[in-house]
């Protein structure tokens, strides 16, 4: 059997448009009215049935055009899928039995299969080219009736929305699948849909996030600026983009995102809503980061550099300077002192006390003024440039220090305690100098009350060695602490003490060198303590 | 007094070369120094009186500081002609720089010498360089004085 055209059997109103295109069929077929009513009629009265009791049926019109035989049929098929439709068989089925030229009703497995044949007189005529006429003429038959063109868009519409659940179950699969959040949202900041990554890499189902506003995936300080970006942008109704750190539920870390929403408008531009993307940009974000850091690096290399050049530059200015100090200024100086000690020696008899008292003042002057460049000069010659360290045994820097010191410790009455001091890399003058440095002012500044105490010690703590020179002096307010170790800083009157100011800075100076520190602790009239700490590998 | 001891002193300094005449007085030896005022007349005059086949001077003293030609500059001239270079050459100088000294030892300056600070001291030192060129007097090594300067 050739098809021609196929009619869904479900409701009463099925019948009208079987028997119309039964007749249509056999008109078609060139059957004369008469003939046509019997073939719609019978056609109608299986329909009929099997909408009454059959399930889920199909009518088929047909022609059965068999080459080795003459005789031509109009067929009406009806399958049905109710298994248990011919114990149903009705008087109307035998009615339709009697009304064709051939019957059958045959059991399947997936129902019952009932087929009408008409005989179509002068079928000879019918040629294959006229079937398909017919089959095109049925297939662009304009709609005979309301009823008939909304079960057609019924079924369109069934077709689509069958298509739609294909194609959204296959959407949510693909955007599911994808290692990236995909969501649309509404003005409110809310989440209409999210793809399973949302939770996947949040922790969060969309709803959990709308009630805690994000909070709990964005970090702290960044919080208010994402929110406020968000209302900014949405209040313009224009696709935006911004970067922004999500922390991932099952490693805590924040990652970077690329969050990119665009709004989706309706015909007079109101935002319906809006669709977006989070996507991981972490790699790219630390390597943008990398290599800003590395220019950073780089950047920070040049200034190096130029500060280094800088502060050779000055470093050698400061050479030429002390160069300049010890020639130019004390040029002049000698020749004060010179002339000053000539008119001493020589004219003294003819000034008066007056006078003498003055060229005294005069003479005094210029050795401090000699004395402070001399310091000066040992100062700023401090630095690390030609410096070599060396393993030096403390003790002898010691003795070496009170040698040179010996003037002021015997006329002083001075008693030095230098007990057991460690072998350690040093810069020896330089650490000499400290030695003396701290000593000097230890005898120097005695209590006039006793004579003067002085102990030198070590301690070892860990890594590093402290060693204390310990007096029994006049002492200091330890918040002049700071300003003591400052270049040119005195905490006494000349007239009591001389000096230059220079001595701690110079040990200070010293003890920096050394990758060290010195501090002092005291109180006024009851010694002090200056620790010197140095690394053990200084 | 001998006659034949001359001792060569360099320094641009006027009031400098003032005192050291006026030491020179003091110890009744005026003739015995020659001043002049830079590296260049220490050249000069050592030229002109080798060509006249005249006595070279015993001591020659330099101050480091000159204009034109400095200490060092005229004592590696000195110590780079046959006819100058056993001349011994002291350097006199108003500061210490160990630099310098170093430099000066190694031209081959016999010692360094700071200036004095006193009229007592100069006519000390202008004793000692007298001293020297009849062997009377010996001036520190260079190494004693460096060792000193640490």
């Amino acid at each position: 059997m050739q098809e021609i055209t196929r009619i869904t059997l479900e409701t009463d109103m099925d019948l009208v448009l079987v028997h119309k295109r039964t007749m249509k069929l056999g008109e078609l077929a060139g059957l004369s009215l008469a003939s046509q009513t019997t073939f719609a009629t019978a056609a109608s009265e299986v329909a009929r049935h099997v909408i009454e009791y059959g399930y889920n049926a199909v009518l088929i019109l047909g022609i059965r055009a068999d080459i080795k035989d003459p005789e031509k049929f109009l067929m009406a098929r009806v399958l049905d899928h109710n298994i248990n439709l011919t114990e149903k068989i009705h008087e109307s089925m035998v009615y339709a039995k009697k009304l064709v030229d051939q019957f059958s009703l045959e059991q399947t497995d997936k129902g019952i299969e009932i087929t009408l044949g008409f005989k179509i007189p002068g079928a000879h005529k019918i040629i294959s080219s006229r079937i398909e006429q017919w089959i095109s003429s049925f297939s662009v038959e304009q709609p005979i009736s309301p009823y008939d063109e909304i079960k057609r868009k019924n079924r369109l519409l069934q077709e689509l929305a069958e298509k739609l659940t294909n194609s959204e179950t296959q959407y949510r699969e693909v955007t599911n699948a994808l290692p990236l959040i995909i969501f649309s949202i509404n003005e409110e900041g809310e989440l209409l849909y999210a793809n399973s990554w949302l939770k996947a890499f949040t922790g969060f189902e969309a709803h959990e996030l709308n009630e805690n506003k994000w909070k709990p995936v964005i970090r702290e300080e960044e919080f208010a600026f994402a929110w406020e970006f968000w209302w900014q942008h949405v209040a313009e109704k224009t696709p935006f983009k911004r970067e922004l750190e999500l922390k991932n539920d099952s490693t805590g870390e924040f990652i970077w995102h690329l969050v990119s929403v665009t709004p989706v408008t309706d015909e007079i531009g109101e935002a319906l809503y809006w669709t977006g993307s989070m996507v991981d940009i972490h790699a790219q974000k630390v390597m943008e980061q990398t290599l800003r850091d590395n220019k950073e690096l780089k950047e920070m290399k040049l200034l190096l550099e130029e500060k280094v050049g800088e502060l050779n530059r000055s470093n050698q200015e400061l050479e030429q300077f002390a160069y300049a100090a010890s020639h130019d200024l004390q040029e002049p100086l000698r020749k004060i002192a010179y002339y000053s000690d000539y008119l001493n020696k020589h004219y003294a008899e003819l000034i008066d006390e007056r006078g003498k008292l003055y060229l005294g003042n005069m003479m005094s002057a210029n050795q401090r003024m000699t004395q402070l460049i001399h310091d000066l000069l040992n100062f700023s010659r401090i630095y690390r440039e030609n410096l070599h360290l060396v393993k030096t045994d403390l003790n002898i820097l010691a003795t070496e220090a009170m040698n040179d010191l010996d003037l002021a410790i015997k006329a002083k009455h001075a008693q030095i305690e230098v007990s057991q001091l460690p072998v350690i890399s040093v810069y020896p003058m330089q650490m000499r100098q400290l030695f003396q440095n701290l000593i000097s002012n230890a005898v120097k500044f005695s209590d006039d009350q006793r004579a003067p105490s002085v102990k030198v010690y070590a301690e070892t703590n860990g890594n590093v060695v402290q060693l204390i020179f310990e007096d029994n002096g006049v002492g200091f307010e330890e918040k002049y602490l700071d300003k003591m170790f400052s270049l040119f800083q005195r905490l006494h009157s000349r007239e009591k003490y001389a000096g230059t100011g220079i001595g701690l800075a110079m040990c200070k100076k010293i003890a920096d060198l050394h990758n060290g520190t010195i501090t002092a602790s005291s109180q006024p009239g009851n010694g002090a303590k200056f620790i010197l700490t140095l690394p053990s590998v200084a | 007094m001998d006659n034949t001891v001359k001792i060569l002193l360099a320094d641009d300094d006027v009031e400098d070369r003032f005192i050291m005449q006026d030491a020179f007085n003091a110890i009744n030896l005026s003739e015995v120094p020659l001043l002049v005022e830079d590296g260049e007349k220490v050249l000069e005059y050592l030229s002109e009186t080798h060509r006249n086949a005249g006595i070279l001077p015993s001591l020659v003293v330099l101050d480091l500081n000159m204009p034109r030609l400095s200490g060092t500059q005229t004592l590696r001239e000195l110590k780079s002609r046959d006819a100058y270079k056993d001349i011994p050459v002291i350097i006199f100088s108003s500061s210490l720089n160990v630099i310098e000294m170093h430099e000066c030892k190694q031209l081959g300056a016999l010692s360094y010498m700071v200036k004095p600070f006193t009229y007592e001291e100069y006519l000390l030192s202008a004793q000692h360089f007298y001293d020297f060129c009849l062997k009377k007097h010996s001036f520190p090594e260079f190494n004693s004085l460096i060792n000193n300067f640490k």
